[in-house]
C-alpha cells in the first residue's frame, strides 16, 4: 500500500481549503511522513502566524531551515515579501524619476499594494520562486495553494501567455522605431533591446508565467488536495472550488478529512453522515480521514502520529 | 571659384536632405511617439480611468516611463478622434 502513496511521485504537494480546517497540520504531516521515509522535503508555510514553527516547536522564519533529518521548513510573510517588492520599485522610481512625477506614480505605485488581486499575485510569486529551484529537494510540501484565479489565469494560455508576448512584442515595435528616429545611435539596435530594463522585467515574468504552467497544470508533478471538515459548510464551499477549478483543468486527485470525531455523540453520528455523502460525491478522489486529536496538535511526536494514520491509509 | 562651386553642392545636398531625410524622420519620430504612447496604455491605464487586473505586475515597469507621463498624459487627454487622426496621417483631401 506504502508505495501507492500518492505523495510519493509528486513533487509538488499543495493544500486548499478554508482557514482553520487544519492546513497546516496536515502539510506539516505529509511533509514529516515522506521525510521520514528518506525524502528531502521542504515544508513551505505562508501562514502570518508563523504556525509551522508552533507546531515542530522551533523558530523556522523566512530562511529554510532543518527541523529534523530530510525535513526543512520555511515561513514565508506574503504580505512582506508584497511590501519589499513595492519598496524596490519606489527605490527605483526614486533614482530615475524627477521629484515631481515620483510624487504622482507614487500613489499608483502604493496602490497597487492594496489594489484586488495583488496579495494573490503576490503569493503566486513566492510560490513560483521555489519551481526555479525544484532540484534542491525530493518534494515540495505548501500548506497553500495558488488562488483560483491565479490558476484561472494560467491555465487560460490566451489570458497571461498573450498578455505577456503581446507587451514584449509592442515595446520592442517601439524601440525599433525610436532606434530609426534617430539620427546618431549611439549604440546598435541590438544592444539596446538587450540591455533594455523594460524588456529585462517582462522576459522575466514570461518566463515565471511558462514555468508555473508546466508545473501546476502537469499532474504527474504536482497534487492539489483539498482539506475539510465533516461539516456542512465546508462541504459546500469544497464542491464549488472544486467544480470551478476542474473546469479549468486543474485535478483535485484527493481529499483530507480532518478533525472526525468518533465517540457516539450526535455529532459523531451527524459526521457519519457527511463523510458518506462526501464519499459519494467525490468517489473518484483519493480520500483521507484524520480523527480529531484528543489534545492540541503541538511538537514532533503529535505530527509523526497523524502523519503515520495518513500514511498508513 | 571653387569655394562657389562648393557651396553650390552643398545648397543643392541640403535641398535634397530637407526634402527626403528630414521629412522622413519627423514621420519616423511620429511614428516612435505612438508605439510608445500605445504601450504606456498598458502601464499607465489606471490614469485614464481603465482599471488593470495586473497593475501589481505593470508598476515594475513605471520607474522607466514616469518621465513621459505628463506628456503623454496631454496626448492622451487630447486625442483627436481615430478619423481626424488617420486625415492627419495622410494629408487632408
Amino acid at each position: 500500500m506504502e508505495e501507492k502513496n500518492v505523495f510519493f511521485d509528486r513533487k509538488f504537494v499543495f493544500l486548499s481549503g478554508k482557514g482553520g480546517v487544519g492546513k497546516t497540520t496536515t502539510s506539516s504531516s505529509i511533509a514529516m511522513g515522506l521525510s521520514k521515509r528518506g525524502h528531502k522535503t521542504l515544508l513551505i508555510s505562508t501562514d502570518p502566524s508563523h504556525s509551522i514553527g508552533h507546531i515542530f516547536e522551533k523558530e523556522i522564519g523566512p530562511k529554510e531551515r532543518q527541523i529534523r533529518e530530510n525535513l526543512y521548513g520555511i515561513e514565508i510573510n506574503v504580505k512582506e515579501e508584497s511590501r519589499k517588492y513595492i519598496d524596490g520599485i519606489l527605490k527605483q522610481a526614486k533614482e530615475i524619476l524627477s521629484p515631481v512625477i515620483l510624487e504622482e506614480v507614487k500613489d499608483q505605485i502604493e496602490l497597487a499594494y492594496h489594489s484586488p488581486g495583488a496579495e494573490e499575485l503576490a503569493l503566486f510569486d513566492v510560490i513560483s520562486r521555489f519551481f526555479a529551484v525544484e532540484e534542491k529537494y525530493d518534494n515540495f510540501v505548501f500548506d497553500t495553494a495558488p488562488s483560483g484565479y491565479t490558476l484561472r489565469l494560467l491555465a487560460l494560455p490566451k489570458a497571461l501567455n498573450n498578455w505577456i508576448n503581446r507587451l514584449i512584442k509592442t515595446r520592442i515595435n517601439s524601440m525599433k522605431v525610436e532606434y530609426y528616429a534617430t539620427r546618431n545611435p549611439d549604440k546598435k539596435l541590438k544592444q539596446k533591446l538587450e540591455e533594455d530594463p523594460v524588456l529585462k522585467i517582462l522576459y522575466k515574468r514570461k518566463e515565471q508565467f511558462e514555468l508555473a504552467r508546466k508545473i501546476l497544470l502537469n499532474s504527474e508533478k504536482t497534487l492539489f488536495m483539498f482539506v475539510l471538515n465533516p461539516e456542512r459548510l465546508p462541504i459546500e464551499i469544497t464542491r464549488d472550488s472544486i467544480k470551478e477549478l476542474e473546469e479549468n483543468k486543474i485535478k483535485i486527485e484527493a481529499l483530507i478529512i480532518n478533525k472526525i470525531t468518533s465517540d457516539s455523540s450526535p455529532r459523531s453520528e451527524k459526521e457519519a453522515e457527511y463523510i458518506k455523502e462526501i464519499e459519494n460525491e467525490f468517489a473518484l478522489r483519493r480520500i483521507f480521514k484524520l480523527p480529531l486529536m484528543p489534545e492540541e496538535v503541538h511538537g514532533i511526536s503529535s505530527i509523526e502520529k497523524i502523519s503515520d494514520i495518513l500514511f498508513s491509509q | 571659384m571653387k569655394n562657389e562651386k562648393r557651396s553650390f553642392w552643398e545648397t543643392v545636398k541640403l535641398f535634397f536632405k530637407g526634402m527626403v531625410i528630414d521629412t522622413s524622420y519627423e514621420v519616423i519620430e511620429a511614428a516612435a511617439n505612438m508605439e510608445k504612447d500605445n504601450f504606456m496604455i498598458v502601464i499607465f491605464s489606471d490614469f485614464l480611468g481603465i482599471p488593470n487586473p495586473l497593475s501589481y505586475y505593470t508598476i515594475e515597469l513605471i520607474p522607466y516611463f514616469g518621465n513621459e507621463l505628463p506628456g503623454w498624459e496631454l496626448r492622451m487627454s487630447d486625442r483627436k478622434s481615430v478619423l481626424a487622426k488617420a486625415m492627419g496621417e495622410v494629408g487632408e483631401p
